[in-house]
């Protein structure tokens, strides 16, 4: 099956998976991480107690309204003023809360860096979820030529590489990555919003397709950013990881790299310059859950 | 305009008898017709007093019926309401379909909104039409692309956007018209990259499943669906006959150098002053920004107080003051560079004076089209500079005053400019195999060799690291890019090529009617760097040329005179420049940059029985002379800046063994103008020879035969020569040089 790359199943333990545009390798590996994401009750309770989500109450409303003892959005339900407000977004977000409309009023008031944001993980199933990094052979109109896909899982998260192993296979590795945003209702990605998925949309229309499901998206680096800005000389993922995370990557590619190696990789058909960037692909994803998992340990973290 | 006017003018006392030929032109009514149009649109012609010409029913109805059309009647015949209403109807009867609107500049895509603007709030009809260029703030850009259902851009931005054509899905998806206004200005580098950005959108709208309707505006041309087959690769109808009103037009040709006290610019500002003082409202052209200053002041001095400068660069606002200024008599004159020429809305004066020929009759007329308001009568004053074409057309007056145009060529082929195309369009979509040439086909096998492109069985896919887009400028020829910067700023881009021709240490560059002193030209870096300073001198650099011919596409032999055409490699080294001041030259400075080669289009001519009569040193002269002349005469076939095209001449060229002389595009790469003077060579020939021997000097002078880029210093020439050299060659008939 996998006869005309031999080689590069071998040295990545890969598997083939075919596909209705094409074949491309898949990598499978479980990795043990201790990811706690909050209990549904608390994160119910922290977003029902945000009364500034109600169009009209900002800081000041809300002040008064607690000392008033109106904690939370279903306690104005009794107010005269409020009371149909909070009626109406209690409606639209229904019971139990539906991610994507408590999302939609988030981002109409909150910036996408507000800790709330972290709540809507525990509102969606755990194999919903779908941290993501893709490589790419440049900044700009390049192919992709790896994905890391990973999903929580009960030790850790599972995490999925799809891997082109020649450039006529990008259409391939797309057939799979749709496949596995239908499967998800949440996106988790570093910087993802802006490279990325607009990577992602750029790539699928290249090839005349479309993602069959657009799921909710949580890019950690704005997240981060809100978190660590002053602690930290900048935001790379290799920066947060060695200062906050504590992993040091040994031998690690260069993102910039990935091109370079890839390039060598198809000139010589020699499977070796993968292997860096397949590793450093995982690490990436790997990455994201811990990031995750400290953001969500943070003390400022209602969770 | 008084009757007495002319009398009044040759008795002024500092009149020379300048004046060589007055031609009246007579005036023409309206043909006015009805068109049953949506109701609308006929109550907001009926609200302004308007009822169509011929000529717009012509274009409605060509349009109404789906065809693609080109416009080519004059300035101020209404063309942009002849395509505006059969849009808005169509737009209006389909409330999904949506309409591109292409402008070559931001500031004509700015007017132009304006009056879409105009007749969306007079007809009520919701159309949301909107400028999307580089100057869109990012809040409104996403709105614009939902809900606009008319778009203005240029195809600088629209070179940027088609990557993300997924983005533009709703208005690509519905799209029903292309507008191409000012399609004369997609011409020679600009106009064939402009035509391969085209065949890139045209591609991605087939991949979104539409064909738009494509509707072309453009000033007079001699081929028009040529050149509208060239530029969008659609068969168009043509509209070109004018029938709106005009009032007579005096035409006056006045001799400058008939004075030999006053200089060109004196005499221009005497004629401003002279003409305003009686009321007329005038507009003079001329070539830069320095030049109209210095008449608009001469003429302040000589009491036309009333009399202003104008620029490119100028704001909307300060535009529209300039035109109310001219509409309330607050302004009687304004002097300006041809800034004004290019679609501008000033409205119409009374009096237009040419200062130099604006190296085309299509620019010509397009400014001269400015004198005349609806039926009144109107003055167009023609004052040419003592420069070989302006003297040609001195001397020919019904030339000047004919229907002839020039024709516009574009070189799709030429690989310099195709290659960056092909990586372009192979990003945005994959390039499939049924999609290419065989000429093209290597060229994407070189970039697959160069890592920019994949084979893959979806097609060629774009790998490269940097976006392609980013690589290729739609003002120059592939490859080495030069900047031109100033305080930090960049100006332009320009090739190698055109570095070492303009921007040459020392070198005074026009931008945009601005003038600025090149200090320092770095060819390893690709910078330019140059400083702002107003200058009433100009430059020129001095080059010499070699010629290889590479391949002969097409041939001829005669008894007399043999030829060929095909491509060259071209050797040009850059000697030297001179300054010249008021058409003096004041100092020629040495020049050290590397010589460039690059292969180009060419056309040559030998004398297997050589040129009877002459001696060695006149055949030596006039071959060199008749080389300047056919340079010279060109512009006139074909629509090219003077330094398009540049020669070489030899009593015995190494190839051909003979005397022959060489023509080539002095452009990387070739613009396709050798292969339209091949094509109409006998034509060629026979002007320059009547610019030659009508001339009344006797040696060759600078109104003739004098180049004033000659790296040899037109050293040596021959008039006697010259004449005996071109009227062998303009005994070969335009049929003697057949093409395909």
């Amino acid at each position: 099956m996998c006869y005309q790359y031999q080689d590069v199943c071998d040295s990545l333990h890969g598997k083939v998976r075919r596909g209705e545009f094409g074949d491309c390798l898949t990598i499978e590996r479980l990795v043990v991480v201790d990811l706690s994401l909050p209990s549904k009750v608390s994160s119910q309770h922290a977003l029902l107690s945000e009364l500034r989500l109600i169009f009209g109450i900002g800081s000041s409303h809300n002040q008064r309204l607690r000392e008033e003892g109106y904690n939370s959005i279903p306690s104005l339900l009794t107010h005269p003023r409020w009371k149909e407000a909070a009626s109406t977004l209690l409606n639209r977000w229904e019971r139990p809360l539906n991610p994507a409309q408590v999302h939609a009023t988030l981002s109409h008031w909150l910036p996408t860096s507000h800790p709330l944001f972290l709540h809507l993980l525990s509102l969606i199933p755990r194999a919903r979820l779908l941290f993501f990094d893709l490589e790419t052979l440049g900044l700009g109109g390049a192919p992709i030529i790896l994905a890391a896909m990973a999903r929580p899982s009960k030790e850790g998260i599972r995490i999925t590489q799809y891997l082109a192993r020649s450039l006529d296979e990008e259409i391939a590795l797309l057939e799979q990555i749709n496949q596995e945003i239908v499967e998800a209702s949440l996106l988790l990605s570093y910087n993802g919003k802006v490279f990325d998925w607009a990577v992602l949309q750029e790539r699928f229309a290249y090839y005349g397709l479309r993602p069959d499901h657009l799921p909710l998206h949580i890019d950690l680096l704005h997240h981060a950013r809100r978190a660590f800005r002053n602690r930290l000389p900048d935001l790379r993922l290799g920066t947060v990881e060695e200062r906050l995370l504590g992993i040091r990557r040994e031998e690690d590619l260069p993102s910039e790299a990935v091109p370079e190696y890839y390039s060598a990789y198809l000139e010589s058909g020699n499977p070796g310059p993968l292997v860096p960037i397949v590793n450093h692909n995982r690490q990436d994803v790997e990455t994201l859950a811990l990031l995750l998992d400290h953001l969500l340990r943070l003390p400022d973290h209602a969770g | 305009m008084p009757d007495d006017l002319l009398s009044k003018l040759t008795e002024a006392p500092w009149y020379h008898g300048q004046i060589t030929r007055l031609e009246e032109i007579p005036p023409s009514e309206a043909a006015l017709t009805e068109v049953s149009l949506h109701p609308a649109l006929q109550t907001h012609l009926d609200q302004k007093g308007i009822t169509l010409y011929r000529h717009q029913r012509e274009v409605i109805e060509a349009v109404r019926a789906g065809n693609d059309v080109i416009i080519t009647t004059p300035t101020a015949s209404g063309k942009t309401l002849a395509f505006n209403l059969p849009i808005f109807e169509g737009l209006i009867t389909d409330p999904k379909a949506n309409a591109l609107y292409l402008y070559p500049l931001k500031a004509l895509a700015n007017d132009q909104l304006q009056k879409l603007l105009e007749l969306e709030h007079s007809t009520g009809i919701h159309l949301a039409p909107s400028t999307y260029d580089g100057d869109t703030p990012g809040s409104r850009r996403g709105r614009i692309k939902q809900t606009a259902r008319i778009i203005l851009t240029n195809p600088h931005a629209l070179h940027y956007y088609l990557p993300w054509h997924y983005q533009w899905e709703r208005f690509f998806t519905n799209l029903r018209y292309i507008v191409i206004d000012e399609a004369h200005r997609y011409r020679g580098v600009f106009g064939t990259n402009v035509a391969l950005l085209l065949w890139r959108l045209s591609r991605i709208l087939s991949h979104y499943e539409v064909a738009p309707q494509v509707i072309l505006s453009s000033a007079s041309i001699a081929n028009p669906v040529l050149f509208a087959r060239d530029l969008t690769g659609r068969e168009v109808i043509s509209v070109s006959e004018d029938f709106s009103a005009h009032g007579t037009r005096q035409v006056l040709f006045w001799d400058a150098l008939t004075d030999p006290h006053r200089s060109i610019s004196t005499q221009a500002a005497q004629l401003v002053a002279f003409l305003t003082a009686f009321g007329i409202q005038t507009l003079c052209f001329t070539g830069s920004r320095a030049m109209a200053e210095v008449v608009a002041r001469a003429a302040r001095e000589l009491g036309a107080k009333k009399v202003l400068s104008y620029r490119a660069g100028y704001l909307p606002q300060e535009r529209r003051r300039i035109e109310a200024g001219l509409r309330d008599g607050q302004i009687d004159g304004v002097v300006s560079t041809n800034a004004l020429e290019v679609g501008i809305d000033i409205g119409s004066l009374d009096a237009v004076i040419l200062v130099g020929f604006p190296s085309s009759l299509l620019s010509a007329w397009q400014q001269a089209g400015r004198a005349g308001r609806g039926s009144a009568p109107s003055l167009v004053v023609f004052m040419p500079y003592e420069d070989p074409l302006d003297q040609y057309l001195l001397r020919h007056p019904d030339h000047f005053l004919g229907k002839e145009r020039e024709r516009i060529v574009l070189r799709t082929e030429n690989p310099r400019l195709k290659v960056g195309h092909l990586a372009c369009a192979a990003a945005e979509l994959p390039l499939k195999a049924e999609e290419v040439s065989k000429g093209e086909e290597k060229l994407l096998d070189e970039l697959v060799k160069n890592r920019l492109l994949a084979k893959t069985s979806r097609g060629y896919i774009y790998r490269g690291a940097k976006r392609a887009h980013a690589t290729v400028s739609l003002d120059d020829i592939a490859g080495q890019v030069i900047k031109l910067m100033c305080e930090g700023h960049l100006l332009e881009t320009m090739d190698r090529l055109r570095a070492c021709r303009d921007a040459y240490p020392g070198a005074i560059l026009l931008h945009r009617g601005e003038s600025y002193v090149v200090e320092r030209l770095d060819l390893e870096e690709g910078i330019a760097q140059a400083r702002q300073e107003d200058v009433d001198y100009y430059t020129k650099s001095l080059r010499t040329s070699s010629v290889k011919i590479l391949t002969t596409g097409e041939a001829f032999e005669g008894t007399s005179v043999t030829g060929g055409m095909g491509r060259v490699r071209v050797t040009e080294s850059f000697i030297g420049y001179k300054t010249i001041h008021f058409d003096r030259t004041i100092s020629v400075e040495p020049l050290e940059l590397p010589p460039h080669t690059y292969e180009s289009d060419a056309l040559w001519l030998s004398f297997p029985a050589g040129v009877p009569g002459l001696s060695h040193a006149e055949l030596l002269g006039g071959l060199h002379g008749a080389e300047h002349a056919l340079i010279a005469i060109a512009p006139l076939l074909v629509l090219c800046d003077r330094e398009d095209i540049a020669g070489v001449s030899s009593p015995l060229h190494e190839q051909t063994t003979l005397p022959t002389i060489i023509l080539f595009d002095e452009i990387e790469g070739g613009a396709g103008l050798a292969e339209v003077l091949y094509t109409s060579f006998g034509r060629l020939a026979k002007e320059a020879l009547s610019l030659v021997s009508d001339c009344p000097c006797t040696d060759g002078c600078p109104s003739c035969i004098y180049s004033p880029r000659c790296g040899s210093h037109n050293q040596p020439l021959s008039k006697d020569g010259t004449i005996k050299v071109l009227r062998l060659l303009s005994k070969v008939t335009n049929t003697g040089l057949k093409i395909k």
